[in-house]
């Protein structure tokens, strides 16, 4: 980068109030570069867009706080400490993620975590962003540790198979397992900004809003996409029976039929992939409600 | 299920959710969250910490609804989601299901049916023609209109689904209306849940910019309370935060818009203080060093004792409060959006108004 551009950056970016020196704020415009153009080499032109797209005040920040700069870290403290311990007790609403918020918030003051802030986001979703992954990543470790369920009466039924309607017709297995395999194909075969979707309002049921922050789309499109997706999915659904499972139309009225009558015997946190709830689950539900 | 090791990182998703990816990264970063476990739970819990927009209150699961019942709905309901059209998809299939048999997806409406149901019909003929149209559409195709309009119709016929279910006067169609409509209801739980936070957020986004009003004095003019409590909406969003000083310096509270934080060493650190999800709170009193009143919309009042647990004390009116003031902690004199006073004298558990 020239030295023009960097100063140019340099003010935009106020880095001179915290004293950043120059080549610290090169190095990390550099380190921002590097993985979001990973694997490629930009033109001066899109490094040029890039850079203006940054957050360019949160980096001079960060690096300031990354350098040990005092007054940076107070400013850090006083602004971006509570959105960090509101950020874990809105994760969890027990105070579980709070330790996690406390061990974040020491190895910041250590320093090193900063150099891994991009300027791609603010701080403070950085921040938010650093704590969920701290706990989910240690949700699903406990998971992994916690004991598998008893084996269930009759184990070599097909998965998502209940006891409940064994003695209902002899066609009820064979229709819940053709009706979670081709589910499950047509969930496999949609777009992944369609099946992401899908998951985030299903199963972690997410609402629209919060869809739509992700995707980057209003509320209503999100609303108008899901809509559409499942209108796609009956479709597909009902054309594999047929044309994978060899259903008569006969076959899958009545394979639609029995398992509208009978919503609960397939596997379909299997197939959304929804986890158990926690403690902290069970408690935000209760307060969202 | 993707298995890799190559979950996106907390930067990429911070990167992710404020925009800063580019197009490539993004469709990358979709394509593999899409299939990973963990990173839609890294998105879905990123997206919980994320502040109220002053539209989005609820995050969390919806109880009413098992995850069976909410899946059967959209898998078996059209785009409304109503139990009518489900149970006539259902019980009046066969043409359908013979074209798909036999030949590629039909290019027309759906075929037309006896009379019985005919309300009902004109809900699900839509659906089924729409099942015929190409797969992949843009997602801003139409515009900003017709998206609207679009979740307007989704809205009314989600509401209408369980009248239209009840109506139905086939006995054979009984069992399967009612399980459809136990599904609609649950649905309609969520969508209820979203629309409210759209419908608030069409009512703040279509607040015209206007230059603050000054908090309405006893003596108000008769403005109206919606037009003031407008006007607390665009002075809370514009303002500097409202920050709540205690007789004791040291002690002071701050409203963002993220929520309350508290301070007790002068401002210079800031804890965050719990309070009711997407309360919005316009003004505050503190009469004693840990003490301190809250007032907001719709009759929000808080009190708290130790500085940091605020409980909500009923208000005899839903409307919409402008400030409080409090010479000591029982007594709080509070004056509405609308220009009235309300004071208690005995820590809220009894309002009189002046």
């Amino acid at each position: 980068m020239d030295t023009a551009s960097l100063a140019d950056f340099y003010d935009r970016a106020a880095a001179g109030r915290w004293n950043v020196a120059h080549d610290h704020f090169a190095a990390a415009l550099e380190r921002s570069s590097a993985k979001a153009f990973a694997g490629r080499s930009p033109t001066p032109s899109e490094l040029d867009q890039y850079y203006r797209s940054l957050h360019l005040s949160d980096l001079a920040l960060a690096c300031a706080c990354g350098e040990g700069h005092e007054a940076a870290w107070d400013h850090f403290v006083t602004e971006f400490r509570p959105a960090l311990y509101r950020a874990a007790d809105a994760i969890d609403r027990t105070g579980g993620a709070r330790e996690m918020a406390d061990a974040l918030y020491g190895e910041l003051f250590s320093r090193s975590l900063f150099r891994y802030f991009h300027g791609r986001s603010s701080l403070a979703t950085w921040l938010r962003s650093l704590v969920s992954q701290r706990y989910v990543d240690r949700l699903r470790e406990t998971q992994r540790l916690d004991p598998l369920p008893d084996e269930p009466v009759g184990g070599d039924k097909p998965s998502g198979l209940s006891d409940k309607r064994s003695d209902e017709g002899p066609d009820r297995h064979r229709f819940a397992a053709a009706m979670q395999a081709v589910m499950a194909a047509a969930i496999a075969a949609l777009e992944p900004r369609d099946r992401l979707r899908l998951r985030c309002y299903y199963a972690e049921d997410m609402t629209l809003a919060h869809i739509g922050r992700v995707t980057r789309e209003s509320e209503a499109t999100v609303s108008r996409q899901l809509a559409r997706t499942r209108k796609a999915m009956r479709e597909q659904i009902e054309q594999r029976l047929q044309s994978e499972q060899g259903f008569s139309a006969a076959e899958v009225r009545d394979c639609v039929s029995s398992m509208i009558d009978d919503a609960g015997t397939l596997d379909l946190g299997k197939l959304l992939n929804v986890r158990k709830k926690t403690a902290a689950d069970r408690s935000n539900d209760e307060d969202a409600s | 299920m993707n298995t890799d090791r190559n979950h996106l990182d907390a930067e990429t998703v911070a990167a992710w959710i404020d925009g800063g990816l580019d197009s490539a990264s993004l469709a990358a970063a979709e394509a593999h969250a899409s299939n990973c476990e963990r990173c839609q739970e890294l998105l879905a819990t990123v997206s919980r910490t994320m502040p109220a927009t002053g539209v989005v209150t609820t995050t969390g699961s919806l109880k009413a609804a098992s995850i069976s019942a909410v899946w059967w709905r959209w898998w078996m309901a059209p785009i409304a989601a109503t139990a009518a059209a489900v149970t006539l998809w259902m019980v009046v299939p066969q043409e359908r299901l013979q074209q798909v048999a036999t030949a590629p997806p039909p290019k027309v409406a759906a075929p037309a049916e006896p009379a019985a149901g005919a309300r009902a019909r004109d809900e699900a003929a839509p659906s089924m023609a729409q099942a015929t149209e190409p797969r992949r559409r843009s997602p801003g195709e139409g515009g900003a209109a017709r998206a609207n309009e679009q979740f307007s119709e989704d809205k009314r016929k989600a509401e209408e689904a369980p009248r239209e279910a009840q109506q139905k006067p086939q006995a054979s169609q009984e069992k399967l209306g009612a399980a459809a409509a136990n599904v609609a209801d649950a649905d309609a739980a969520k969508d209820r849940r979203d629309n409210k936070a759209e419908d608030r957020f069409a009512r703040v986004e279509a607040e015209p910019a206007r230059a603050p009003a000054a908090p309405p004095a006893a003596a108000a003019p008769a403005e109206s309370a919606a037009t003031i409590g407008n006007a607390i909406t665009q002075l809370r969003k514009q303002a500097a935060p409202l920050v709540i000083v205690s007789p004791d310096p040291r002690y002071r509270w701050r409203a963002t818009s993220d929520g309350i934080d508290f301070s007790v060493d002068g401002g210079r650190t800031w804890l965050p203080v719990r309070l009711p999800q997407g309360e919005v709170v316009t003004g505050g009193a503190s009469p004693a060093p840990l003490s301190c009143w809250l007032v907001g919309r719709r009759g929000l009042v808080l009190v708290a004792t130790d500085g940091t647990n605020f409980t909500r004390i009923p208000f005899p009116e839903t409307v919409d409060l402008a400030s409080v003031s409090s010479p000591e902690l029982r007594i709080a004199i509070v004056t509405t959006a609308d220009g009235r006073t309300f004071r208690t004298e005995n820590a809220g558990r009894a309002w009189r108004q002046q």
